[in-house]
């Protein structure tokens, strides 16, 4: 086995502001290997979502964490792993959202984790001690 | 993020320039709260040949502008999507609750 390239590790704060510095380490993986537009927005879109939602319910109040990201690439696909040290949060659990019903009824509040589970072909979530770990591939 | 306000033939059209994420969507939100929809109000266009991407968060504030718009005298439409941002719409099945145009003049024509 002879590794071309090192798998890219970036940790980001939970903070939403970081949306952006996860788009520009996105950008940079475009370039440096070789991906298309079409794939990194689709997974900068996945990417968010799960991020947005762990800043968004993963921590108390005020509480600092940090959400780390390891990227690597094989044949021809990306395996994303994501972990957080925040509340225990199964991804793969929440139902998809109804699509067909009237829209005063429509609950929006599990989108975000159907989009991600839309744009990934695998998705798997485990909890290892006190982490949550999600790990996603997508094809090229 | 930065939106540019204009208004044409009594629309007032709105177009968001960047990301329309969970980060800046309470800016659009914002924005779009301030125009009334009264029966003194405006007809609201959603231009979005600016934003190249969009997440849950972007949906949720066009839903919600669907919403209080629906049962109101002024209507609601988004127009100039590109790609992405249109796939979004369709996998999220939004496309059929938002009045979606394929450009400016078309949208406008449908307010009258």
């Amino acid at each position: 086995m002879s590794p071309r390239h090192k798998p890219v590790r970036f940790v980001l704060n939970n903070d939403l502001c970081e949306l952006d510095r996860l788009a520009q380490m996105l950008d940079m993986i475009k370039k440096k290997w070789r991906l298309t537009d079409k794939l990194i927005i689709q997974l900068n879109l996945v990417l968010d979502e799960l991020f947005t939602n762990i800043v968004s319910y993963g921590y108390a109040e005020g509480a600092k964490g940090q959400i780390t990201f390891i990227m690597d690439f094989e044949d021809d696909e990306l395996r994303v792993t994501i972990h957080d040290s925040g509340k225990p949060f199964d991804p793969t659990i929440p139902e998809s959202p109804a699509l067909d019903i009237p829209l005063g009824d429509k609950h929006v509040g599990g989108l975000g984790i159907f989009l991600a589970r839309q744009y990934s072909d695998t998705f798997d979530y485990r909890r290892e001690g006190n982490r949550n770990i999600v790990t996603l591939t997508k094809k090229f | 993020m930065d939106i540019v306000k204009t208004e044409q033939r009594g629309v007032i059209i709105l177009a968001p320039d960047g990301r329309l994420d969970s980060n800046s969507a309470p800016s659009l939100e914002q924005e779009i709260g301030t125009i009334g929809f009264g029966s003194d109000g405006h007809h609201l266009l959603l231009d979005l040949s600016k934003v190249e991407y969009i997440s849950s968060a972007g949906l949720r504030v066009v839903l919600k502008t669907v919403k209080e718009r629906q049962s109101a005298s002024k209507s609601f439409a988004v127009s100039n999507m590109q790609d992405h941002v249109r796939e979004v719409f369709e996998i999220s099945g939004f496309d059929s609750y938002v009045t979606i145009f394929p450009d400016t003049a078309a949208a406008l024509a449908s307010f009258e």
